[in-house]
C-alpha cells in the first residue's frame, strides 16, 4: 500500500516539476469547461425565474399568480377581449375574482426606445404586494391614477437607464391620445435585481394604459384567479358559454391555464440549452484530440524521465499508476480552476457576453442583474469530463513511452 | 500559473481549489431563494409577465406565451421560416437585427415622443 501512495507522490510532483507542460493542460480543460459552466449556469438561472413566472412552484414558496388567462380568438390568434366578459366570468361558479390587464407596444424617448406597457387596475396593484415586499421590487412607489392628473408610470430598470430617467422625472414632451396631451410622471423604477422580465416593462394603471392605447373597453387578457381544484371546469365553462366577446362579428374566446404555461414554456428554453449542449459535445470531442497533441508538449522530456524510471526498476504499471495519478489531479485542478472562472464571469463580470446568447435582448454587457445558477450536477460532470479529457488525452503516449526499452526512450 | 514543486503543495493545491469551487456552488444555490422571492413579488405585482428567453416584445409568443400563441416572424411553410424569427431561441449567437427598434409603424402604434 505505501508503495502505491509513494508512487502517487511522485506523480504529484510531476506537476511542479514540469510547470508549463501542466499550464498548458490546465489552460486547454479552462478554454473548453468555463463556456460550458457558465452556459449552464444561465440556462438553470432562466428557467428557475420562468417557473416563478407561470407561478409552478408549489407549496408555501408558491406565487399568487392567476389560474387562467382568457383572451379573444379570431382565426385561432389572440386578439384583446371585451371588458363585458369579465362580468360574465364573474358570475360562474368557483371563480374569485377577474382582473383585466393590458399588455402593449410602446415606443418611448426621441431614440424610440421599445417597451412592454402593463397595465393593472390601481386597487389589484396595491392588493398584489404589500408595504415590505414593495421595496424589494420597485424604488419609488406605485402608479396611480388621478382624475385628469399626469399618468404615472413605474420603468424598467434598463429602461430608465437608456432614457436617462429617475424617480420624479417626466418624459418629454408629451403622451398624445384622443383625450388631449399629457406629460407621464416616473413614480417609481424597478430594481434591477427583481425579475430579469422589468428591465423593459412600463408599469401603469389599467385606466392610464387605456387611455394611452386609446382602446376603451378592451383588454389584452383577463386574469381570472379559482378556487382551488376548479381552473378546469372553469376554464371549459368560460369556453362553452362566453361567445361573442369581441365586436359585433363575433370573437370566440381562448384559455390558457398553468399547465399550458408549463408545457409551453420549457420550449424555447431547452431549444437554446440543447444547441449549447450540442456544440459543447462537439468542443469536447475536438478537445480530446487537442489535449492529445498538447500532451505531445514536453514529450521528449517525459520520454526521458521514464526511461529514467525503467532504467532504475520501475514496471510498466507503476510508470502508468504515477501518469494516471498526475493527470487525475491536472484534471481536478483545471476542473475546479473552471469553475471559480465561471463563478467570476457570472457574479462579477454579470454573464458578460454570453448572457445575450441565452437572453435574446440582452446586450453584450447586460443592463440587468443575469440569473444564475451554479447547478451541483453540471459542476460534478465538469470534474468528470475534465478528469476524462486530461487521462484520455495522455495515457496513451504514457503508455507508449512506457512500454518503449530504457535506452530507446532516454535517447 | 505558479506550479508547486513539492507533493504537498500540489495537494494543498487542490484541496483550496476543491474547497473554493464548493463554496461558489453552494453559494449560488443558497443565493437563489432570496432571488426568487424578490422575482416572485414581481409576478404578483404584474400578474405574471414573462418565462420566455427574451426580455423585450419584439415576438411576443416568446416573451411570455400567454401573450400571443405562435411567432409572428415564423415563415412556415418556407423551408427555415421558422428559423427567421431572431427571438424565438433557435440562433446560437446574439443577433445581429436590432429588433428592438419598431419594424413598422402602423396607425394602431402608440408611444412617447
Amino acid at each position: 500500500m505505501s508503495a502505491f501512495i509513494e508512487i502517487a507522490r511522485t506523480g504529484c510532483t510531476a506537476i511542479g516539476r514540469h510547470p508549463i507542460r501542466s499550464t498548458v493542460t490546465i489552460a486547454a480543460v479552462l478554454s473548453v469547461l468555463v463556456p460550458y459552466l457558465v452556459g449552464m449556469g444561465l440556462a438553470e438561472g432562466v428557467r428557475q425565474e420562468a417557473l416563478v413566472a407561470i407561478g409552478s412552484v408549489d407549496g408555501p414558496d408558491a406565487t399568487a399568480l392567476p389560474d387562467l388567462y382568457v383572451s379573444g380568438s379570431r382565426f385561432g390568434r389572440r386578439v384583446p377581449i371585451r371588458l363585458s366578459a369579465a362580468e360574465q366570468i364573474s358570475s360562474f361558479e368557483g371563480v374569485v375574482r377577474v382582473v383585466p390587464r393590458i399588455v402593449g407596444r410602446v415606443t418611448l424617448g426621441a431614440k424610440d426606445i421599445e417597451a412592454i406597457l402593463v397595465g393593472l387596475p390601481q386597487e389589484e396593484l396595491a392588493e398584489a404586494v404589500d408595504g415590505t415586499k414593495i421595496g424589494r421590487v420597485i424604488d419609488g412607489e406605485l402608479p396611480t391614477s388621478e382624475p385628469g392628473g399626469a399618468p404615472q408610470l413605474v420603468l424598467g430598470s434598463a429602461l430608465a437607464g437608456e432614457l436617462g430617467q429617475q424617480i420624479g422625472g417626466v418624459i418629454p414632451p408629451i403622451l398624445r391620445s384622443s383625450r388631449g396631451e399629457k406629460t407621464p410622471r416616473i413614480v417609481g423604477i424597478f430594481r434591477t435585481d427583481s425579475s430579469m422580465w422589468q428591465s423593459r416593462v412600463v408599469l401603469t394603471t389599467f385606466e392610464t394604459a387605456a387611455e394611452l392605447f386609446d382602446q376603451q373597453g378592451l383588454a389584452t387578457d383577463l386574469l381570472v384567479h379559482c378556487r382551488a381544484g376548479q381552473p378546469a371546469e372553469v376554464s371549459s365553462r368560460i369556453v362553452r358559454e362566453v361567445g361573442g366577446v369581441g365586436d359585433e362579428t363575433g370573437i370566440g374566446c381562448e384559455v390558457i391555464s398553468r399547465s399550458d404555461l408549463e408545457s409551453l414554456l420549457p420550449v424555447g428554453l431547452g431549444h437554446r440549452e440543447g444547441v449549447f449542449n450540442l456544440v459543447f459535445v462537439v468542443a469536447f470531442a475536438v478537445a480530446i484530440l487537442a489535449i492529445l497533441v498538447i500532451s505531445g508538449f514536453g514529450l521528449s522530456e517525459r520520454r526521458r524521465t521514464i526511461g529514467i524510471l525503467k532504467a532504475t526498476g520501475w514496471q510498466t504499471d507503476q510508470v502508468l499508476l504515477r501518469g494516471l495519478v498526475e493527470h487525475l489531479l491536472l484534471g481536478l485542478i483545471g476542473a475546479t480552476a473552471s469553475i471559480l472562472l465561471a463563478f467570476v464571469w457570472l457574479k462579477w463580470f454579470n454573464g458578460f457576453w454570453i448572457a445575450g446568447v441565452f437572453v435574446s435582448g440582452l446586450g453584450t454587457s447586460p443592463e440587468i442583474a443575469v440569473p444564475f445558477v451554479l447547478a451541483p450536477v453540471p459542476a460534478l460532470l465538469a470534474v468528470l469530463i475534465a478528469c476524462l479529457l486530461v487521462t484520455i488525452g495522455s495515457v496513451f503516449s504514457t503508455w507508449r513511452a512506457a512500454v518503449t526499452s530504457p535506452a530507446e526512450a532516454m535517447r | 500559473m505558479m506550479m508547486p514543486r513539492s507533493s504537498r503543495g500540489v495537494l494543498w493545491l487542490c484541496g483550496v481549489m476543491v474547497v473554493l469551487s464548493v463554496a461558489a456552488v453552494g453559494s449560488t444555490l443558497s443565493g437563489s431563494p432570496d432571488r426568487l422571492a424578490t422575482a416572485r413579488a414581481f409576478q404578483e405585482l404584474t400578474g405574471g409577465l414573462g418565462g420566455g428567453p427574451t426580455i423585450d416584445l419584439a415576438c411576443p409568443a416568446h416573451l411570455d406565451p400567454r401573450l400571443d400563441g405562435q411567432c409572428r416572424f415564423d415563415a412556415g411553410p418556407v423551408p427555415g421560416g421558422s428559423l427567421l424569427c431572431p427571438r424565438c431561441g433557435r440562433e446560437l449567437l446574439p443577433a445581429t437585427a436590432d429588433v428592438t427598434r419598431p419594424i413598422r409603424r402602423t396607425s394602431g402604434d402608440v408611444g412617447v415622443h
